[in-house]
């Protein structure tokens, strides 16, 4: 479990005080692969480097499998590290060793054996797929293969922790996937806490069960991802859902008032917040309540197992029938909005 | 062949087990004081990094000290460096003249430039290699030796080069207050009696020291670079 509670980080420039982290509280479960979610300063980084206090807090405690960090001594400190692993953007290989050389070391702190140390190096390379590059140098290696390596070195240790600062923002989409596909397998596998770091709502869709999100410091929402991503109370939020979707062009078409309805039209926008997507539900309230949909938008993808995402479009019929339309979806969790009606 | 040596260098040829000598005392102050620089150089250099403001082993006032100490150094002029550091030497080495009485100034001459060369050299690496290494819980020493060195050994190379290549001629200056060597052997001969092909000869002789010099460096540059 780790456990943050309260923590400020704020860095002096000249003048200027910077307040990078501001009161965040946060518990993150064994084994869950939990997200932090903000545009690029809000403050992520500063955040998971308190995680292992590669910056130490200005305020508050870090809790790390019920130890707190920031009471321990700095050789304390390096110990809890190593159970820790940590990879980063642009993967910080170390470019004078061999790939081979790099996993091993994090383990040169003990005197262990050097075939010993090899065996385990190998190990760890075979499970990220390098086996055969062990004698490389990261110059000779691709963007995704350089994570992967960096991955092995993380897990050298054996931690129970693996924490990723934008681990995937400078790797293409397929890469992407892959590397996402391989940290999804050690949580799995190895019961790896793991902590991601991103600006990109795709990575955390893909592989977090909670999310949290970062805004300006302060961590302004947080919950299971189906739900902050479904239901977003904050902008913030919904700014990341709506980069990522077509409805909120719905706002836009409202807003831009270049739309003229009908006395019996009303643009509407329906968002599914859980199970039932699969039903034809569309299909369903028109056949049932003699109504006229004409769909402009629609925008359905999974978050773990359960769809998100919605329909745009201009409901047409008598304002009692289309209540009781709005009325049998409300049943069914999904979210009726009435975006814009005729102005009569 | 005999006498076409003899027509184009006369007065080296009487000379050339002085040559001899003079050379071993030029390589013999290069690799001691060259020796002890380095090692202050890297010292110096590494203090400077891990110290300056943000990094492993932050510390203002040992940082200001050392970085205002080496520009005061850094600003003598070695000639007077030579004649300021005589009651130095004779306090250090016993001595101060000779190739031994100039091991100080050429240690004192040297270290000031080499540290900030060594400084360039480690501020090279990448900030996120440090921060690796300390997220594996590696201490500030290993930092130091198996990150910030380890990773520098082409740039610190390349630094030793154009460091070593300034000590050879600082020796030839230390020479000329009696310190023997190249420098000593060249005034005496070529300057001082007229004796330009003493010069001529003196000149080629460093500049194949200068080239050994390049070569081994270059070498190891090339295996250490991936
Ligand atoms: N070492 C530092 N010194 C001064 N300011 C910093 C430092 N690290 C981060 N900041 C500032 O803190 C804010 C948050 O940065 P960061 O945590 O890197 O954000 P993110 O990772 O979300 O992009 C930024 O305004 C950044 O400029
Ligand atoms: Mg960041």
């Amino acid at each position: 479990m780790i456990r943050l509670s309260h923590v400020s980080k704020s860095f002096t420039r000249g003048k200027e005080r910077i307040d990078a982290v501001r009161d965040v509280s946060l518990e993150i479960n064994d084994g869950e692969i939990f997200g932090v979610i903000g545009f690029s300063g809000a403050g992520k980084s500063t955040l998971v480097r308190c995680i292992n206090l590669l910056e130490r807090p200005t305020s508050g405690t870090v809790e790390v499998g019920g130890l707190e960090l920031t009471a321990l001594s700095p050789a304390r400190l390096r110990e809890v590290r190593r159970g820790m692993g940590m990879i980063f953007q642009h993967f910080n290989l170390m470019p004078s060793r061999t790939v081979l050389e790099n996993v091993i070391f994090p383990l040169q702190y003990r005197k262990i054996p050097r075939e010993q140390m090899e065996q385990k190096a190998r190990g760890l390379l075979r499970r990220v797929d390098l086996e055969g590059r062990a004698a490389a140098y990261p110059s000779e290696l691709s963007g995704g293969q350089k994570q992967r390596v960096a991955i092995a070195r993380a897990l050298a240790t054996d931690p129970k922790i693996l924490l990723c600062d934008e681990a995937t923002s400078a790797l293409d989409p397929t890469t992407t996937q892959e590397i996402l596909a391989l940290l999804r397998s050690l949580n799995a596998d190895l019961g790896l806490t793991i902590v991601v770091i991103t600006h990109e709502m795709a990575v955390v869709k893909s592989i977090c069960s909670r999310v949290a999100v970062m805004e300006q410091g302060r961590l302004v929402e947080q919950g299971p991802v189906l739900k902050v991503f479904s239901s977003p109370r904050e902008k913030v939020t919904r700014d990341f859902v709506g980069a990522a979707s077509n409805l909120s062009k719905a706002d836009l078409l409202a807003a831009s008032g270049t739309l003229s309805l009908r006395p019996d039209e009303r643009l509407v926008r329906f968002s599914y917040t859980g199970p039932g997507v699969s039903e034809p539900l569309i299909s369903t309230i028109t056949a049932r309540y003699g109504l006229v949909m004409n769909i402009l938008f629609a925008d359905v993808e999974l978050i773990g197992d359960s769809p998100i995402g919605g329909t745009v479009g201009i409901l047409t019929g008598p304002t009692e029938r289309v209540e009781g339309a709005f009325a049998y979806l409300r049943e069914r969790n999904v979210r009726v909005e009435v975006l814009q009606e005729c102005k009569s | 062949m005999q006498e076409l040596i003899n027509a184009l260098i006369p007065h080296v040829i009487p000379k050339l087990d002085e040559l001899w000598i003079s050379l071993w005392q030029t390589v013999y102050m290069m690799v001691v004081s060259g020796g002890i620089a380095f090692v202050l150089g890297v010292v110096f250099g590494v203090m400077l990094i891990v110290t300056r403001e943000g990094d492993i082993l932050e510390h203002r006032v040992c940082f200001a000290v050392l970085d205002r100490t080496i520009n005061i150094f850094r600003s003598i002029p070695f000639v007077i460096l030579l004649a300021a550091l005589i009651p130095v030497s004779r306090l250090i080495t016993g001595t101060a003249i000779g190739t031994t009485g100039a091991m100080v100034p050429l240690v004192v001459g040297t270290v000031p430039f080499f540290s900030r060369q060594v400084e360039s050299a480690l501020a090279s690496i990448d900030r996120g290699l440090i921060e690796a290494a300390q997220s594996m819980g590696l201490s500030p020493l290993g930092i130091i030796f198996r990150v910030y060195l380890k990773e520098s050994i082409p740039n610190i190379v390349r630094v030793t080069q154009i460091t070593a290549i300034s000590l050879i001629g600082l020796t030839a200056m230390a020479g000329a207050i009696g310190g023997g060597g190249l420098g000593d052997f060249a005034i005496r001969y070529g300057h001082q009696r007229g004796q330009t092909d003493v010069t001529y000869v003196t000149v080629v002789v460093i500049l194949v020291m200068v080239s050994v010099i390049q070569r081994v460096g270059n070498l190891i540059i090339k295996r250490t670079t991936h």
